[in-house]
C-alpha cells in the first residue's frame, strides 16, 4: 500500500482533525480523575471540563465516522502530478521547526544573545534558496540583530532576558 | 464640564507634556507592531519610567502607549498574518487575505482610520458620560456577565466555515485547552499532566504567537527555498492616494463601524472583558449581520473595520471604570491603576474633584493622542513596509526571536516559549487540515469566562437558576443566544436544501 | 542588503547611546541620609556586605497582579534598594493561582541570589488552607519581613445597616441571608471566615475576584457586604458609596478613625494581618539573604521611605530581620492552621 497517499491532506485532513480532537479528549480524560472536588461554591471544578470532554469526545467520534463514510464514498481522484512550483517542501518545514525547538531549548543555557544569533543564522540559511545562502552575511546580521534586540529590551525596557553563558558580562 | 476641559488643556499645553504624549503614542505603535509584545506588556515595561516623571506626564505616557499599541498591532496582522497584540487577532482574518489580494494599503488605511474613529469616539463618550456609564456598568453582575459570555461563545459558530460540527468541536478544543491550570473560584489544579509549570495555566499570548506567528513561519517554509528574492509581501504604495480607500467605500462601512464602535465601548466598560474578546465578538457580529457573510475571510474591509474600531473603542470604555471608580476594565488599565497609585493617587470619585487638572488633562491628552496616532501611524506604515523589503528568510527568523522575547516576557519563564512551539505545531496542523482558527480562539478566551461567571452567579443565588432568566439583561442575552442558534440552524438547513436542489436540477 | 546592514548598525548605535545615557540607574551607591537612630546611636554606614552581592541587576518577583498592594510595596522597596546597593532591582510580575505560580517558580529557581520573591503570608497561608498547594515558608531561604498590613475593612451597601452592632444582630439572626463578596481562596475569603467564626454569624460567601471587583460588587448592589483592604475602599468610603462597618485590625485606622475594631465589638481574635517578606530560592547562600535583610533594615531609617510606604499602604512601617522571620511566620501559621477545616 502506498503510504504516501495518507499525506494527502485535502482528502484525509478532515479525518485527521477528528483524530486529533479524539486524542486530546483521551489525554485530558486520563487527567480528569485527578481533579479534586471541593465544597466551595455550587458547581465544582470538574463539572465544566467533564461537559466539554464528553461533548468534544462525542463530536469527534461522530466526525470521524462521517469522514470515513465520505472517504469510502468518494473514490480517490487521479492525482495529477503537482507542478514543480506548487510542490511543498515539507522537509524544510520540519527543519524549520527543529531549529526553532533547538533555539527555545537552549535559550536558557546559552543565553538570549548567543542562542538568538545562532538561531537567526541557522534559520536564515535553512529558509533561503540555495543560490542566496550567504553564511558570512547571515552571520553578521544574526549577531547584530541579536545584540540589538537584547540591548533594546534589557537597557531601554528593563526586561531581563536569560543571559546564559554571558552571565555577568552583559 | 467646559471649564474642566479648559483646565485640563491648560495643564498639558506645554512642550514637555506634548512631547510625552507623542513619545507615548509612537513607542506604543512601535511595540504594538512587534508580534508577541502585547499592550499590557508595553505599559508594564514603562511603569518604572513613568515613576520617575511627575504624575500627569507619567500617566499620559502610559495612556499614549495604550492607544498607540492597540492600533499599531494591526500592521503585522494585516501584512504578515501575525497579530501585533492579542487585541488585533481578528484583523488577521480579513486583513491578511486583503494583502494577498494586493490590497494591503487599503486594509492598512481603513484599519488606521477606524482605529482613530473608535478611539476618539470612545474618548468623547468617556469625557461626557463617564459617571453615568460607570454606574451603568456597576449594575452588571455575574448573571449578566455569564449571559454575555455565553452569547459571545455561541457566535463562534459564525466563524466555523463549512462544517458547524467542526466549528463547535474546535471551540470545545479551545475551551478544554484553556482549562489547563488552576480552576477559577477554588483554584483546584486541572490537567497539569504532573508538571508544576502547567499548573500556572496557558497564557493567551504564547498560544496566539504559536498559532499565528510560528505556524505562519512553517507555512512559509513550504515554499521558502523556492522563492528567490521575494519580499515578505508585495505592496503597491505608489498608486495609492491618501488612506487607500474611497469615500464611497467608507460610507458603506458606516453601519458596521457604528455597531462595532458601540460594542467596543459598551463591553469595554465591563471590567473583566478585554479587547481580545471584544474584537473577536465584533467580527463575529459583523459577519452574522452582514448581507454577504460568505465573503468574510476572503479579504473584505468589513472584517478589518469591525475588529479595529471595536478594540480601539474598548480603550475609552476600559478607562471609564478606572477613572471613575478605581476599578480597572482590563489588564492594561490594571497596570495604569498601578501607575496612579505609585504617584500616590487613587482614581475614583474624589480624584475628579481633588485633581481636576490631572484628570481632565489625561482626558484631553487621549483625544490629542488619537490624532497623533493617526498621523504617526500613517507614516509608520510606509516605514514598516520598507522593512518588509527585507527577504523573508531573514525577516521571519528575526521576528520569531522577538516573539520569543514577548512570550518569555509575559511571566518570565522559559516554559512559555515551549508553549509557543507546541501551539505552532497545532497551528500548522490547523492550516493543513483547514480547521478554522476563530472558534478555537473564542473557545480559549471565552471558555474560562463562561465557567467563572456561571459558578459565581450560582454562588450568589445559592443554587437558584431563575435569575439567569428573570434578570432583564441576562435574560435578554440568553434569549438572544437561543434565537441566534435557531436562526443559524434554519438558515444552514435551507442553504443545504437549496444546494441539494440545485445539484439535482 | 547594504541598506539593511546600515540600518541595523545605526540601531545598535542608537541603543548603545540610549543605554549609556539613561536606563540603568546610578551605579554609585548613595549613602542613606544621616538620621539619628532611636537611642541616639550614630547612623550605621551602608552595610559592607559579607558576600560580594549584588554585582549585577536583581529581579524581584511579585507573584500577584501589577498595581496591587504587593506590587506597589515591592516597587517602593525596589527603588530604595537600588539606591542603597547600587545595582538595579527590577520588579517583574509572575501571576497565577493567587500567587502560587510565581512563588513556586522562585522556590525552584536559580539560587545565585539574583532572583528574590516578594510575597505575603496572607496568600501564602490561604493557598495552603484551601489545599491548592503545599508551598510554605520552608520551601525558601527566607530573608526578611519588610512590611505588615492588617487593615481589612468590612463594608456594606450604604443604608442597609445602621452600624456594626445592627449588622451583627441581623446577621446572627439570619444565617446565610447576606452575601459577602470576597476572593474566596485569597486573603479576603480567609478574613471573612475569621469574622464569621469569631462573630458567630454566617453569610453566603461569593467569589467575585480581586480587589476592585469586591468594591464593584457591593456598590452595584449585587452583594450586601464586602471585605478588603483600606486602600481599595478609601475613596469610596469617603465618597459615601460604601459604608464601613468594622475594621479587623488591632488598632483603629489612621485614615478612618471612626470605624470600630473587631475587638471593640467582641470579635477579638478575628484580626488577620499579613507579613510581606523577601524570600530566595531553595539552596541560596544564606549570607546573601542576610545581606538583603541588612539592607532592608537600613532602609527603615530612611524618612523618605517611611513616608512613601505609609502613604501607599495606610499602615505604619514594619520590619523583622532574618533571624526572627522563620519563627514569626511559624507562629502566625500556628494561629491560623485551624481554618483548614473551613476552607476546603
Amino acid at each position: 500500500m502506498n503510504i504516501r497517499k495518507f499525506a494527502d491532506m485535502d482528502r484525509y485532513g478532515s479525518l485527521y482533525a477528528g483524530l486529533m480532537f479524539l486524542a486530546f479528549t483521551i489525554a485530558f480524560g486520563v487527567q480528569f480523575s485527578d481533579i479534586r472536588i471541593t465544597t466551595i461554591g455550587v458547581i465544582h471544578s470538574a463539572f465544566f471540563p467533564g461537559v466539554i470532554l464528553i461533548s468534544l469526545g462525542s463530536l469527534s467520534l461522530i466526525h470521524i465516522a462521517l469522514s470515513i463514510w465520505e472517504l469510502m464514498k468518494t473514490p480517490r481522484t487521479e492525482q495529477t502530478e503537482t507542478k514543480a512550483e506548487d510542490k511543498k517542501d515539507y522537509l524544510c518545514v520540519l527543519s524549520t521547526l527543529i531549529i526553532c525547538i533547538l533555539y527555545v531549548g537552549t535559550l536558557e543555557r546559552l543565553g538570549f544573545v548567543i542562542a538568538s544569533a545562532i538561531f537567526i543564522f541557522a534559520q536564515a540559511l535553512n529558509l533561503a534558496p540555495k543560490t542566496e545562502r550567504k553564511p558570512i552575511k547571515f552571520g553578521i546580521i544574526a549577531i547584530i540583530a541579536s545584540v540589538a534586540i537584547y540591548s533594546f529590551f534589557r537597557y531601554v525596557l528593563n526586561l531581563m532576558l536569560p543571559m546564559g553563558l554571558l552571565t555577568g558580562i552583559f | 464640564m467646559i471649564e474642566n476641559l479648559a483646565i485640563g488643556l491648560n495643564a498639558i499645553l506645554n512642550p514637555t507634556s506634548m512631547f510625552v504624549i507623542v513619545l507615548g503614542v509612537v513607542i506604543g505603535i512601535v511595540l504594538g507592531t512587534i508580534p508577541g509584545i502585547s499592550v499590557t506588556m508595553t505599559i508594564a515595561l514603562f511603569l518604572p519610567v513613568s515613576f520617575t516623571m511627575d504624575p500627569l506626564n507619567g500617566i499620559m505616557l502610559l495612556v499614549g502607549m495604550y492607544i498607540g499599541a492597540t492600533s499599531g498591532g494591526l500592521i503585522p496582522s494585516i501584512l504578515l498574518n501575525m497579530p501585533g497584540t492579542p487585541a488585533n487577532v481578528g484583523t488577521c482574518f480579513d486583513g491578511y487575505p486583503m494583502t494577498k489580494n494586493g490590497q494591503a494599503m487599503k486594509a492598512l488605511g481603513i484599519g488606521l482610520v477606524v482605529s482613530f474613529v473608535g478611539t476618539l469616539a470612545s474618548v468623547i463618550m468617556m469625557i461626557l458620560l463617564s459617571v453615568p456609564l460607570a454606574r451603568f456598568a456597576l449594575g452588571f453582575g455575574p448573571f449578566e456577565y455569564f449571559a454575555i459570555a455565553m452569547f459571545s461563545l455561541s457566535l463562534l459558530c459564525s466563524l466555523a466555515g463549512k462544517s458547524i460540527l467542526i466549528g463547535i468541536a474546535t471551540g470545545l478544543f479551545g475551551m478544554i485547552i484553556s482549562s489547563v491550570g488552576m480552576a477559577p473560584i477554588d483554584a483546584v489544579t486541572r490537567f497539569n499532566f504532573g508538571t508544576w509549570q502547567l499548573s500556572g495555566g496557558l497564557d493567551v499570548l504564547p498560544v496566539l504567537v504559536g498559532m499565528f506567528a510560528l505556524a505562519e513561519i512553517m507555512v512559509n517554509a513550504e515554499k521558502s527555498r523556492k522563492l528567490s528574492k521575494e519580499p515578505a509581501a508585495v505592496i503597491d504604495t505608489k498608486s495609492v492616494k491618501g488612506f487607500g480607500f474611497t469615500g464611497q467605500e467608507f460610507k458603506q462601512q458606516i453601519p458596521n463601524l457604528t455597531r462595532s464602535t458601540g460594542l467596543g465601548l459598551g463591553l469595554g466598560l465591563l471590567p473583566g472583558i478585554s479587547a481580545t474578546t471584544i474584537n473577536l465578538l465584533a467580527y463575529s457580529l459583523a459577519k452574522s449581520s452582514s448581507k454577504y457573510p460568505e465573503k468574510f475571510g476572503t479579504g473584505i474591509m468589513d472584517g478589518v473595520v469591525a475588529t479595529e474600531s471595536s478594540n480601539s473603542a474598548a480603550i475609552g470604555g476600559a478607562m471609564v471604570p478606572l477613572m471613575t471608580l478605581g476599578i480597572p476594565g482590563d489588564m492594561a488599565t490594571a497596570i495604569l491603576l498601578g501607575g496612579f497609585m505609585i504617584h500616590g493617587l487613587q482614581p475614583g470619585p474624589l480624584l475628579f474633584v481633588q485633581e481636576t487638572a490631572l484628570v481632565y488633562g489625561i482626558f484631553v491628552s487621549m483625544a490629542i493622542a488619537s490624532f497623533v496616532m493617526l498621523i504617526a501611524q500613517f507614516y509608520g506604515i510606509r516605514l514598516f513596509i520598507k522593512v518588509l523589503k527585507v527577504p523573508r528568510y531573514i525577516l521571519l527568523p528575526i521576528i520569531f526571536t522577538m516573539c520569543v522575547v514577548g512570550a518569555f516576557g509575559v511571566n518570565h519563564r522559559i516554559f512559555d516559549t515551549f508553549v509557543v512551539i507546541f501551539f505552532g505545531i497545532i497551528g500548522y496542523f490547523f492550516v493543513k487540515a483547514k480547521l478554522p482558527v476563530g472558534p478555537f480562539i473564542m473557545g480559549f478566551i471565552l471558555g474560562p469566562m463562561v465557567e467563572t461567571f456561571f459558578r459565581r452567579a450560582l454562588m450568589l443565588s445559592q443554587g437558584d437558576y431563575a435569575p439567569f432568566l428573570t434578570r432583564p439583561v441576562s435574560g435578554l442575552f440568553l434569549a438572544g443566544t437561543v434565537i441566534y442558534l435557531v436562526v443559524l440552524t434554519i438558515s444552514r438547513y435551507r442553504a443545504r436544501a437549496k444546494a441539494k436542489a440545485a445539484a439535482s436540477a | 542588503m547594504k541598506k539593511l546592514l546600515a540600518l541595523l548598525l545605526v540601531a545598535v548605535l542608537v541603543f548603545g547611546l540610549v543605554a549609556c545615557g539613561n536606563g540603568t540607574p546610578a551605579a554609585t551607591p548613595t549613602p542613606a541620609p544621616a538620621t539619628p537612630a532611636p537611642g541616639g546611636e550614630p547612623t550605621p554606614e551602608p552595610p559592607a556586605p559579607a558576600v560580594n552581592w549584588p554585582t549585577r541587576p536583581v529581579t524581584i518577583v511579585v507573584p500577584l497582579a501589577p498595581g496591587g498592594d504587593t506590587d506597589l510595596t515591592a516597587r517602593i522597596y525596589a527603588r530604595f534598594l537600588t539606591e542603597l546597593l547600587g545595582q538595579p532591582f527590577t520588579v517583574i510580575n509572575v501571576e497565577g493561582a493567587g500567587g502560587t505560580v510565581g512563588a513556586t517558580q522562585v522556590s525552584h529557581g536559580n539560587p545565585d541570589g539574583y532572583t528574590v520573591l516578594w510575597y505575603h503570608t496572607g496568600n501564602l497561608f490561604s493557598n495552603q488552607l484551601t489545599g491548592a498547594t503545599d508551598l510554605n515558608h520552608y520551601d525558601f531561604v527566607m530573608s526578611t519581613i519588610g512590611m505588615y498590613c492588617d487593615a481589612n475593612i468590612l463594608v456594606a451597601y450604604p443604608g442597609l445597616f445602621a452600624d456594626a452592632e445592627d449588622f451583627l444582630e441581623r446577621a446572627r439572626a439570619n444565617p446565610g441571608q447576606y452575601n459577602a463578596a470576597v476572593a474566596i481562596t485569597g486573603v479576603s475569603g480567609m478574613a471573612m471566615r475569621l469574622l464569621e467564626r469569631y462573630g458567630h454569624f454566617e453569610t453566603n460567601l461569593v467569589d467575585v475576584g480581586g480587589g476592585g471587583a469586591i468594591a464593584a460588587s457591593v456598590m452595584g448592589g449585587h452583594t450586601e457586604l464586602g471585605i478588603g483592604n483600606v486602600v481599595q475602599f478609601a475613596s469610596h468610603i469617603e465618597a459615601g458609596t460604601l459604608q464601613p462597618l468594622m475594621i479587623a485590625s488591632t488598632q483603629r485606622s489612621i485614615v478612618f478613625p471612626d470605624i470600630p475594631t473587631v475587638a471593640e465589638l467582641g470579635l477579638g481574635g478575628a484580626e488577620f494581618g499579613r507579613s510581606y517578606f523577601f524570600a530566595f530560592p531553595q539552596n541560596t547562600d544564606p549570607a546573601i539573604a542576610q545581606a538583603l535583610s541588612d539592607a532592608v533594615a537600613e532602609i527603615q531609617n530612611n524618612p523618605e521611605y517611611v513616608e512613601i510606604m505609609q502613604e501607599t499602604s495606610g499602615m505604619p512601617t514594619f520590619f523583622l530581620p532574618m533571624a526572627e522571620v522563620m519563627d514569626h511566620i511559624s507562629e502566625r501559621w500556628a494561629d491560623i492552621e485551624f481554618m483548614k477545616a473551613y476552607m476546603q
